[in-house]
């Protein structure tokens, strides 16, 4: 009878403890799937590429902020960008201290290209 | 410190742990006893150029101590040091009252990465960033984009000779030309402003995702 109460309780130990490893394997990838990315192109008016600006993504509302700067082709590449908010992300270009465009953001992902006037 | 007492810091903790070790031998042969000596013992003596003398019926705890003490040694001094960097230069053109940024950082460290034509990569490789190589920013604010200088050392040369701005370390120095400072920037482009007074969108991005 002793026995069977130990065996028991080691099956119990196993089931919790594999019931923690799913739920912790659940959760990073719950937590994994409500991020996404945001990129596009910036360009000026002659349709050329724009390198070294910075590209801001702010949303007050959450607290959140992320910066990049535009590479060589005139990209940005903004990661971790999570899409379970209720206000709009701004995206705000800079030129060196200068801001030169900002916009809200009606969708995430690939965005249009942004003409600056110069 | 220097490379050679980081190599004596190791020998002395090679020792220390040999000493020990050949404790344990002789203890395991009866060479030496850690048995409590009876009153006939004869006590084992050492003497050092008249200087050193020791005395002690229990040898096995002398060696003991001893390689304990030179292990401890090893220990207490084995923490790793980042070799040290100067960096000396002078910058042109520049007035008492104008603010210069040099920043340094470290790297860049390129990592390859081959995806073997897969869609899918793999690094499984240990990161381990070395502080051969370095990017030196100096900039002003309207100015052009920072001048960067790569600050190698003389080991990692590679082909850098041929990549211009590229300062080998001396020793622990690594000495610039004089530098002149970049263009003024052009101005900014006027605001392109879609936010003031846009109103604020609805959205709803996770049904998109």
């Amino acid at each position: 009878m002793r026995q069977k109460t130990e065996s028991e309780h080691r099956a119990f130990v196993a089931v919790l403890a594999a019931a923690t490893l799913l739920f912790q394997v659940l959760s990073a990838t719950i937590a994994q799937a409500q991020v996404t990315s945001v990129t596009g192109i910036i360009l000026n008016n002659a349709g050329m590429p724009v390198p070294g600006v910075r590209v801001v993504l702010i949303n007050p509302p959450v607290n959140f902020t992320a910066s990049s700067v535009t590479n060589m082709e005139g990209i940005y590449l903004l990661t971790m960008v999570p899409f379970y908010v209720q206000a709009p992300y701004v995206l705000q270009v800079y030129w060196g201290s200068q801001l030169v465009y900002q916009i809200y953001l009606t969708r995430l992902g690939e965005q249009e290209p942004i003409r600056l006037h110069y | 410190m220097t490379n050679e007492i980081y190599l004596l810091i190791f020998i002395t903790a090679v020792c220390g742990l040999l000493m020990v070790c050949g404790a344990f031998l002789l203890l395991y042969r009866g060479i030496i006893k850690l048995e409590s000596p009876g009153e006939n013992a004869t006590a084992t003596e050492i003497t050092i150029y008249s200087v050193l003398k020791l005395k002690t019926n229990i040898a096995a705890l002398v060696l003991f101590f001893i390689g304990f003490a030179f292990l401890w040694l090893g220990f207490r001094h084995a923490e790793w040091r980042p070799p040290s960097l100067e960096i000396r230069g002078k910058i042109l053109n520049v007035k008492p009252n104008e603010f210069v940024t040099v920043s340094l950082c470290g790297g860049p460290w390129p990592l390859p990465v081959q995806n073997e034509g897969k869609q899918i990569f793999e690094f499984d490789d240990w990161v381990t960033p070395t502080l051969d190589q370095f990017q030196l920013q100096i900039g002003k604010v309207g100015l052009l984009p920072e001048i960067t200088y790569g600050l190698m050392r003389k080991r990692s040369t590679g082909n850098a000779k041929e990549i211009s701005k590229i300062v080998f370390i001396q020793g622990n120095l690594a000495s610039l030309d004089p530098i002149s400072l970049n263009e003024p920037a052009p101005p900014p482009p006027p605001l392109v402003d879609k936010v003031t007074n846009a109103p604020v969108p609805k959205v709803n991005y996770a049904a998109e995702n």
